[in-house]
Order: C-alpha cells, then sequence, then structure tokens
C-alpha cells in the first residue's frame, strides 16, 4: 500500500451515470481483484473509495459512477494529477488460489487460510454484479479467465442504456449473460434460472441484490461490500461491520468477505 | 535546525506532534506510510473496561472544512489491549504513549486506568470525558465540572502516571471545568475533543448518521479550538495540548503560540496518513524563517 499521485490519462462517460479513468502511477502498484484506491477529491475533506476494474501494464482502469458531490467533481478531471492511496483491501480470492489466506494475511476476510472450495467445482466460478458493483468484477473475470477457471457471469443493470462493461466482458473467453430490471429480470432470478446455485460465487453489487444471492446459494462465495470510509486503511473504525467472528473494518480487513462471515443486518 | 523537543509532565517528546485518538487506532495503521517513531507520542484509540462494538452504520459524513464522526468508541476492551495490541505495538515503537481511557461510571474509569497505567508502554493516561457518540456516558463527564473531578480523582488514585483530561467544547463554562480540573489534580488538559453536530440526507430529510449526531473535526474547528485555547490557557497552569483541525505546521506554530505545549493531530490522519513527517518539516522550515531556534520560545508567544 502506498500513497501516490497518478496521471490522469483518460476519462470519459462511458453510460448515462458512469465515467472511465485511466490513471497511470508514479509508482507500479501490484493490485488484485476486489481492492480499491482512496482517491483524493479537490475541493472534499474525505477521499472517496473506488475499485480497480482494469489493468493495462501498470496503467489502472477506475469506473466510477457519479453517484454525489465528489464523484461528480472527479468526473470533470479530464487530466492533471490526483493523489490516491492504494491498493486497499483484501481482494477476492480465486478457487484454487488464495494469494491473500495463504500468505497469512492477519484478519483478511476470507478466513484464516481454511477457504477451499468442494474440489470438483474448484474449476468453475459464478460471478455475479449488479450495476456499478460490476466493476470490481471485471478485473476478477479477466484473472480468473486466465487461471483457467470456468467462468460464468451474470451482470445485472437497470436497463440496456446503463449496462456496462459489454465489450470486455465479449472479449473474454466466459459466459457472460446480462438482464435488465427494465425487462422484468435481475441477476438472483437468472442464477436460479440458470442452475447455478451450487457454484462457488463472488458477487457485488446493491445490498438487496447480494442479500437475495446470499440465501440463493447452496455453495460457498465471496462478497464485496461498501460502508462509508473515513481513512480507507484501518485507523478510524469510520467502516466496521458485525461479522460472525466479531467487527471487521471493511477497508483493511474486507471488502471482500465470505457468505458465513457476514451479519446483513448491520449493514443495512 | 529548531530544537523540536518539549517536556510535559510524565512525558518528554522529541517533538510536540501526537496523532489524536482515534484517528491512527493503536499506532499500526499508519507503519506503510511512516515510522511511527517519527511522531512525539501517540494518542491511542478511546479504550474501555469492556469490549465495545460501536454504533451503527454509518458511522462517517462529510461536510465542508471537515469531517463528521459517529464511531461510538469501537474497541476490544482494555484487558485485550494489554494481552494482544501491546505486545504487537512494543515490537515497532520505542515510545510512550497516552492511554486514551472512555467509561460510563467513575468505578470503570477508574479500573479501566488502573490497567493500562500499570503497562510500561503508557506514559499517561488522558481521560476521555468528552466523547459526544456514546449516550449516557462520555460526554455527561465533561459537562459539569463536579462529576469530572470526581472520576478525575478517583482515576489519579489508581497509579502515579500523569492523568490529561480531555475536554469537550460541548462544556457550557469551559474555562471554569478547565480550572476545576487542575484544582482537582490534572497533570495537563487537551482541548478538545470535537464539536458536535449533523448532516440531514437533503434527498430523504433524515439524518445521514445513524446515531443522528456525530462530532465535527478537521481544519473547518480550528479557528474554535484556537479560541479556546487562547481563552483558557492564561487562566491554567498546568500544561494545555492543543487539538482541533491542525493540518499544517503553521497551524502547529499558532496553537502552541496560543499557549499549547503540544498539538494533537486528529483528522489530518485520515486525509494525508503522511501527515505528521509532512507537518514536521513544515514546522522545521517555518521556525527556520521565523529565526527560532527552540519550540519552547513560542509558547503562549501570544501574551507575552
Ligand atoms: C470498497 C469500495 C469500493 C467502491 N468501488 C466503487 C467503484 O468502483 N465505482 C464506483 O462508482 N463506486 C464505488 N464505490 C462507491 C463510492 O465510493 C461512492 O459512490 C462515493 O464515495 C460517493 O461519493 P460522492 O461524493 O459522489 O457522494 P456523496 O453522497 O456526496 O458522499 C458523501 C460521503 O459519503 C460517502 N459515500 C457515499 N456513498 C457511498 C458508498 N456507496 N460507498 C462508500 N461511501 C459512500 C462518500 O465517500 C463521502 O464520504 C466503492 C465503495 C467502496 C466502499
Ligand atoms: C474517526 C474519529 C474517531 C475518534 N475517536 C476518538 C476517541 O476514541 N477518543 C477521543 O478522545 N477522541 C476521539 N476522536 C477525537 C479526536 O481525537 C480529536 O479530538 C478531534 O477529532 C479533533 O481534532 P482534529 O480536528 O485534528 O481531528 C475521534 C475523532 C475522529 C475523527
Ligand atoms: S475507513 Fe477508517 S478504519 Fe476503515
Amino acid at each position: 500500500m502506498k500513497i501516490t499521485d497518478f496521471k490522469i490519462l483518460k476519462n470519459e462517460w462511458v453510460s448515462p451515470d458512469c465515467f472511465e479513468l485511466s490513471l497511470e502511477p508514479w509508482e507500479d502498484l501490484d493490485v488484485r481483484p476486489g481492492q480499491f484506491l482512496e482517491l483524493s477529491v479537490p475541493g472534499k475533506t474525505l477521499r472517496r473509495p473506488v475499485s480497480v476494474c482494469g489493468r493495462d501494464g501498470r496503467i489502472l482502469r477506475l469506473c466510477v459512477r457519479a453517484a454525489g458531490e465528489g464523484t461528480v467533481i472527479l468526473s470533470g478531471l479530464k487530466n492533471g494529477v490526483i493523489n490516491a492511496i492504494g491498493p486497499l483491501g483484501n481482494g477476492f480470492s480465486l478457487p484454487g488460489k488464495d494469494p491473500c489466506c495463504t500468505s497469512g494475511a492477519a484478519g483478511c476476510g476470507h478466513g484464516s487460510g481454511m477457504y477451499k472450495e468442494g474440489s470438483a467445482a474448484e474449476s468453475r466460478l459464478l460471478i455475479v454484479g449488479g450495476g456499478i458493483g460490476c466493476a470490481p468484477l471485471l478485473l476478477l473475470a479477466e484473472e480468473a479467465v486466465k487461471a483457467g477457471l470456468e467462468v460464468t457471469a451474470v451482470f445485472g443493470f437497470r436497463d440496456r442504456e446503463h449496462a456496462l462493461f459489454e465489450r470486455e466482458m465479449k472479449a473474454l473467453a466466459l459466459r457472460s449473460i446480462y438482464c435488465f430490471d427494465s425487462e422484468g429480470d435481475d441477476a438472483v432470478s437468472v442464477v436460479r434460472r440458470e442452475g447455478l446455485t451450487d457454484l462457488p460465487f463472488r458477487a457485488c453489487g446493491p445490498l438487496p441484490m447480494m442479500e437475495g444471492l446470499a440465501s440463493a446459494m447452496s455453495s460457498d462465495g465471496e462478497f464485496s461490500v461498501e460502508t462509508r470510509m473515513g481513512c480507507g486503511f484501518g485507523a478510524c473504525m469510520g467502516c466496521s461491520i458485525r461479522t460472525v467472528s466479531g467487527m471487521k473494518r471493511v477497508c483493511k480487513d474486507g471488502p471482500v468477505f465470505r457468505k458465513g462471515e457476514i451479519v446483513w443486518q448491520s449493514l443495512r | 535546525m529548531a530544537e523540536l523537543a518539549v517536556k510535559l509532565p510524565g512525558m518528554e517528546l522529541k517533538n510536540p506532534l501526537i496523532p489524536a485518538s482515534g484517528t491512527f487506532g493503536y499506532g499500526m495503521d499508519h507503519l506503510d506510510f511512516f515510522d511511527v517513531n517519527e511522531c512525539g507520542s501517540f494518542s491511542m484509540k478511546g479504550t474501555t473496561l469492556e469490549p465495545r462494538e460501536g454504533n451503527a452504520l454509518p458511522r462517517i459524513a462529510e461536510c465542508a472544512g471537515g469531517m463528521l464522526n459517529a464511531v461510538g468508541l469501537q474497541n476490544p476492551g482494555a484487558r485485550e489491549v494489554i494481552e494482544s495490541v501491546f505486545p504487537e505495538l512494543r515490537k515497532i515503537y520505542r515510545g510512550k504513549i497516552f492511554a486514551n481511557v472512555s467509561g460510563f461510571s467513575v468505578e470503570e474509569y477508574a479500573e479501566c486506568a488502573r490497567l493500562l497505567a500499570a503497562e510500561d508502554i503508557v506514559g499517561a493516561i488522558e481521560l476521555n470525558i468528552s466523547c459526544p457518540n456514546v449516550h449516557g456516558g462520555g460526554m455527561s463527564f465533561g459537562t459539569d465540572p463536579k462529576t469530572a473531578a470526581e472520576v478525575l480523582r478517583a482515576v489519579k488514585k489508581t497509579s502515579d502516571k500523569p492523568v490529561y483530561v480531555k475536554c469537550t467544547p460541548q462544556c457550557p463554562d469551559l474555562p471554569a471545568m478547565c480550572e476545576a480540573l487542575e484544582e482537582a489534580g490534572a497533570d495537563g488538559l487537551v482541548l478538545l475533543n470535537t464539536f458536535l453536530g449533523m448532516r440531514l440526507d437533503y434527498r430523504t430529510g433524515k439524518p445521514v448518521l445513524a446515531n443522528v449526531t456525530g462530532g465535527v473535526s478537521g481544519p473547518g474547528i480550528f479557528p474554535l479550538a484556537l479560541q479556546r485555547i487562547y481563552q483558557i490557557s492564561p487562566r491554567v497552569s498546568i500544561p494545555i495540548i492543543g487539538c482541533g483541525g491542525v493540518c499544517s505546521g503553521r497551524d502547529v506554530i499558532e496553537m502552541m503560540s496560543a499557549g499549547a505545549s503540544a498539538v494533537e493531530i486528529g483528522t489530518s490522519n485520515l486525509i494525508d496518513p503522511m501527515s505528521v513527517p509532512r507537518i514536521k518539516n513544515e514546522l522545521e522550515a517555518a521556525l527556520e524563517e521565523l529565526g527560532i531556534d527552540d519550540i519552547n520560545e513560542i509558547i503562549g508567544r501570544a501574551f507575552k
């Protein structure tokens, strides 16, 4: 984890409410899928947490939804330099491979190095995203395909206009299913309908989607969750959620937690 | 280079910069950014006798010039801090810390302080009678000088270590409170904790923080904290540690000029994790610009 400046190479709208930033760090950063940056926003006291959605060599790509004042300011930064802390958080693990837990990282939300998928399922992975929650999952999908996993991705959006990453997902060797609220369909229904509820999974999206998925899945998996952050690196306890093994900081022990760890009610 | 060392009762600091409670964890979360031994000392997260989960989410909000928090004293409890946290801290930190102690009754404050003061790594107790984010405790001790003096006396009895009392700006007569604390045996004062505030979500009209209210901190409260220190320093003879919105070397000089013997840095550590080394460099540069060789010369300069 470092605090460093990034050169803004590109910043353009990719949907009616989302824009994509390409950032070149001053110092190289080693980023895992599901990790995030704390971006400094001109005129705002607190930094904004944003996941890394793609990597081209040393260049990092972020996809941001203009959700409020800070992200709207970010959407207007077309060039120059932006300061960020990162990479932050534990990130997702890949079935069969578990860089975070095997290295014995303390307090990691995946559990204490015990994470093992059923070996039959180990070669398959289900990735479920909703809206801007698909951002960290794009990088995960890329890495999972690279690792030789058989990936099925189900991405849900409000409507076709708001869909993200269609081009990138098409280019990957995986099965991807897009679904839209406007057409009366949603990611959890697709997962049920397609009979995918026993696959190891990784998910990120709005809370109702994640809670729905947690109860739909018979298998184990990981969720990336969101809370407001004071610091992003573990110092303030502003982001803590209750888990079955006590209070955990979303920024440092998370944002990725195993299904069985999360006490959903503490996130509502 | 100007001399930065300052002396406080029971604590000799190599510089006057002290990360404030709640913004520096137990000293281990800033290690990726700088060597914590560069701090004069630091004040650990507010700790209670029993573990506390803290408040519901959201606990954080933002405002122009600062932030609001309603963490609600999430901490693992004094025994766990002593058994699990201090052994880790000793491996990376050679100095002494301020043990920030909170509680809900006089007995609980005293027992928590007794346990922590017995630890070699604890240089002083920082008695937090000023937390605005827990109901039925914390701040209520900080608004009535009689109760405050009672807690202080009970805590003083539990060890020989110096006790600094951290005050709340919500106290209706802060100068009288500070005088009462000096009278009751405080070794020093920490001025101040956060200012009570709130935000509403403009869409729903409902509070952003689950706790409804929170403590306002950050650069926006600097002039407010400075005014209290300026007002109170001539009225007490015990040292004051200034706290509130300090973000730069020049802020440190202003606060010490108003009578603070050292400063605590809070919110700045969250926004810029390199705050302490940066502010130290700025402080050295500013003292050089002013032709001052010893930082002690500027303490209370406003009144000389
Ligand atoms: C680990 C993590 C990864 C994230 N990754 C992405 C991403 O890749 N793309 C993306 O568009 N968004 C992401 N978010 C959400 C993003 O951080 C918020 O949308 C953003 O902070 C909103 O800021 P604002 O100033 O526009 O909104 P405002 O509502 O004006 O913000 C006010 C305050 O609340 C905080 N806040 C508001 N909404 C959220 C939220 N949903 N999560 C956390 N803090 C919030 C802000 O940071 C700020 O401190 C992520 C959040 C987390 C915790
Ligand atoms: C997230 C957060 C948590 C805090 N927790 C504590 C605490 O546990 N005990 C305490 O005495 N003060 C606590 N404070 C108050 C700070 O120590 C400090 O007094 C206050 O923030 C004002 O200083 P600043 O403007 O430099 O932040 C906390 C402040 C913040 C922002
Ligand atoms: S945001 Fe500060 S501890 Fe997580």
